[in-house]
């Protein structure tokens, strides 16, 4: 291929004679079009179209979206620019050839800056339209495979028929024939490595998914498959990065994840009842990107899948550790003796479970506590209110005669308030970016109790009192230690004997949403059998904090009093997706699908001591003080 | 009809999904049309009235002037002099919201108006006042157009830039990012 500035540029008059720039700058990119071709497959072209690749200028060499595309608009109008995830390039489509070509002219061996600070050259090359949309498979995450049309549509008939839905909860030990035989002819042409040896069965209808999630490493191997029947969908794969793939899944297709895919990226699939699709594309596999003259809706119908996962017999050991319980459990968790030691304690305890269970979490937050509801209905109509941890939104659209804005340190969470059209951003509790002495009000729900030292708890209220103007108000509510108050069960305590109940009952139309509040703690809502004498204990006003230096955090069981004040609190994910049609999994595990545990730094607080906390800080006064269904709550004023 | 015109949300369009927005850049004349990736969940999650006075479109909401009025940098030792943050924007749009003149006249008064100006500028806007007018409570034109700088102009992606420490903040699918690094929150 001619060297293509010469080719391009009539303007050149066939004056072979580059400067030493001009001839650098060449070979730099004809490197990059050889780099490009080997290493990823993608073919340039010499004459101008409308696609440009955009080399050393991608998501995987830390040029982000922000930096890049101002860079590129200046050249003309952007139709798409594709950033797939880990690749050392991009791809822009310009509205027409000419603005593409100035792209080329003036961008070609263009310095920027990239995430780090460091200095980026970009080089451009033509590519066909053709090449834009391969590249969209390309962006698949590492380890995934779809397989189409891996069964026929009789035997699709004969294992969804196969399916008893109705009350046998039995266990059986060996998967069902139908599927050995299925699973070793797979075997044989190679589409699966290893023999699963469990089976697990969900069926959703159209409105139902499953929170994004990452199978357990410790639970499964790393071969995981799922077969689609039924109905096509499309299912959203997640870097931590913030990257999202959604994937169509063909109706008799099957879903392989290994590697990056099984380990790192969350899986998850959007309770809706229409998904976008590529028009084009139809039914057929692959990565759905943003080619917006392509798009369009496809109404879901009812999709069963059959996933199968090789129980892991060892610890796992992926080169994943920040995602694997196996390697994480290796550190436990200690009391914090410094303020390095709390932030890192809340760093893995707090914030990245947060990250990890939002969608699900969020699913089981929906009813707002009747005494948080009065005092927001109480403020005269044109506060301004921040919600200082706001979780998924909870509060910020109780009142609409306020203004809410709302902040957490969890963009999952955040991005859950946007979706239901609430202000929020994302920020840490002990610096909140809000002008001083700015808002009417503020509260800070179930939030204060994360923090792992006396003085960042203190510090959390200061912020919360900064943002107040004088005369405003603050609601502050936390975990409470004390569970029974007043001889009178928090709903904590009385969920446990129900909660048996629901149980047995999940096959008889229990609503799996309901039977997930019910079962996981809700903040506020505990057990003591023990209470009376409790009470007895921190009646002094000062707390037994009998925290030991370097003592391990002991791991709270559900349901039960509280027997320290700093504790970790498992929340157990069970991905539910639909209402009472999970089969119990066949396989030698017996029980059911583990599913992760993801443990919960929390300080519950004795009688008092909010209070206590509160009356450090000089500007206030307590105008309310009182007990709430498990919880310590405090109304302050700033004077 | 205000600058920018609104587009109707509430009839889908052929072939594009009605989850799905779509936006206008502000800055070039020409109109340019974007799909964003996330649509919003099933209805379950739109059963709450959105923040701010009335119904805003179909969708997700990005940051708001009012909101972006509020926030201040918090990088050690700058206090006040952390605001205003200086907005830049590559992606905004306008997403109509029902107008409440009583909602914006308890509004004006807490407006910094320095600093909505300033963001008006960068985004350029047109028609913005220049300070509340005497009388305002009863001027239906200056508060209908308080109402759409305020409500209706919404930043989807750009940057807030500390104004005494240069720290800028990436706002991202709507979402201002204000975490520091560890590195920065260091006593």
């Amino acid at each position: 291929m001619a060297a293509p500035g010469i080719v391009m540029d009539s303007n050149h008059q066939s004056n072979y004679k580059l400067s030493k720039t001009e001839k650098k700058l060449l070979r730099k990119q004809i490197k990059a079009r050889h780099t490009l071709l080997r290493h990823e497959g993608i073919e340039t072209v010499s004459y101008a179209t409308q696609s440009l690749i955009v080399a050393n200028g991608g998501l995987g060499n830390q040029v982000s979206r922000n930096q890049l595309l101002p860079v590129l608009e200046k050249c003309g109008l952007v139709d798409a620019l594709l950033m797939p995830p880990n690749k050392p390039y991009s791809c822009v489509r310009y509205k027409t050839v000419e603005e593409s070509k100035k792209a080329y002219d003036t961008l070609s061996g263009k310095e920027i800056v990239d995430d780090l600070g460091q200095k980026i050259i970009l080089y451009l090359n033509f590519v066909e339209k053709a090449q834009w949309k391969e590249l969209g498979l390309q962006a698949l995450p590492p380890g995934l495979k779809v397989i189409e049309e891996i069964i026929s549509s009789e035997d699709e008939k004969m294992l969804l028929e196969s399916v008893n839905w109705t009350e046998d909860t039995e266990n059986q030990n060996c998967l069902p024939d139908i599927c050995e035989s299925i699973l070793e002819k797979w075997l044989k042409e190679g589409f699966i490595k290893h023999k699963p040896d469990q089976l697990t069965i969900n069926q959703y209808e159209p409105g139902h998914g499953i929170p994004a999630h990452i199978d357990t490493h410790s639970a499964f191997e790393d071969e995981i498959i799922s077969l689609s029947l039924g109905s096509e969908i499309v299912m959203d794969f997640k870097h931590p990065d913030g990257m999202t793939v959604p994937v169509m899944l063909p109706c008799r297709s099957l879903l392989v994840m290994t590697g990056e895919s099984r380990y790192l990226w969350t899986h998850g699939i959007t309770p809706r009842k229409f998904d976008t699709v590529q028009a084009s594309k139809g039914h057929k596999s692959g990565i759905i990107t943003s080619d917006v003259e392509d798009l369009t809706l496809n109404k879901r119908g009812i999709r069963t899948s059959f996933t199968f996962r090789k129980v892991r017999q060892t610890p796992c050991n992926c080169s994943y550790p920040l995602v694997c319980d196996s390697q994480m459990k290796e550190t436990p968790a200690s009391f914090p003796e410094s303020d390095k030691e709390a932030l890192q304690l809340e760093q893995d305890y707090v914030h990245r479970v947060y990250e990890e269970i939002a969608r699900h979490f969020s699913s089981t937050r929906h009813t707002p506590w009747p005494h948080i509801v009065e005092f927001l209905k109480a403020l005269p109509s044109g506060s301004l209110v921040a919600d200082i941890g706001c979780g998924n939104g909870k509060y910020l659209g109780i009142n609409n005669e306020l203004y809410m804005i709302g902040c957490d340190h969890s963009q999952n969470l955040v991005d859950i308030c946007r979706e239901r059209q609430y202000q929020a951003f994302v920020c840490d509790a002990l610096a909140v970016p809000i002008r001083s002495g700015s808002c009417d009000a503020c509260i800070s729900i179930a939030v204060i109790h994360h923090f792992a030292t006396a003085e960042r708890r203190v510090a959390a209220l200061q912020e919360l009192v900064r943002l107040l103007r004088p005369g405003g108000k603050a609601l502050i509510y936390v975990w409470a230690m004390e569970q029974e108050y007043n001889k009178k069960k928090s709903k904590y305590l009385r969920e446990n004997r129900t909660s048996q109940g629901m149980k047995e009952e999940i096959s008889n139309d229990a609503s799996v949403q309901e039977l997930l509040v019910k079962q996981l703690p809700n903040v506020g809502n505990q057990d003591s059998a023990h209470s009376v004498s409790s009470i007895n204990d921190f009646q002094d006003g000062g707390c037994n904090s009998k925290n030991v230096a370097n003592s391990k955090l002991p791991i709270h069981t559900n349901r039960t009093s509280f027997h320290s004040q700093d504790l970790l609190v498992p929340w157990h994910f069970k991905g539910n997706p639909g209402k009472d049609k999970r089969v119990e999994p066949f396989g030698p595990l017996g029980s059911r699908d583990p599913g992760p545990v993801f443990h919960r730094y929390y300080h519950v607080f004795c009688e008092g001591e909010l209070e206590a906390a509160c009356r450090t800080l000089n500007n206030i006064s307590i105008l309310q003080s009182y007990y709430d269904q498990g919880n310590w709550c405090v109304i302050l004023q700033k004077v | 009809m205000l600058p920018g015109a609104a587009r109707d949300t509430n009839r889908p369009r052929l072939q594009r999904a009605p989850e799905v927005q779509k936006f206008r850049r502000f800055r070039s004349s020409q109109v340019s049309n974007r799909i964003e990736r996330d649509s919003p969940g099933n209805d379950v999650e739109r059963d709450h009235s959105p923040s701010g006075s009335g119904f805003a479109g179909a969708g997700s909401v990005d940051m708001r002037l009012l909101t972006h009025n509020l926030l201040s940098s918090h990088v050690r030792g700058v206090g006040p002099r952390g605001f205003p943050l200086r907005l830049q924007a590559t992606e905004v749009r306008i997403n109509p919201v029902e107008f409440n003149p009583d909602f914006i006249v308890r509004m004006i008064p807490k407006v910094e108006w320095a600093a909505l100006l300033e963001a008006a500028d960068h985004l350029h806007l047109i028609q913005v006042p220049k300070e509340p007018i005497q009388g305002y409570e009863h001027n239906e034109e200056f508060l209908r157009k308080m109402h759409h700088v305020l409500l209706e102009v919404e930043v989807l992606e750009g940057t807030l830039q500390c104004p005494e420490s240069g720290r800028v903040f990436p706002i991202s699918r709507g979402i201002p990012n204000m975490l520091l690094s560890d590195e920065e929150t260091e006593t």
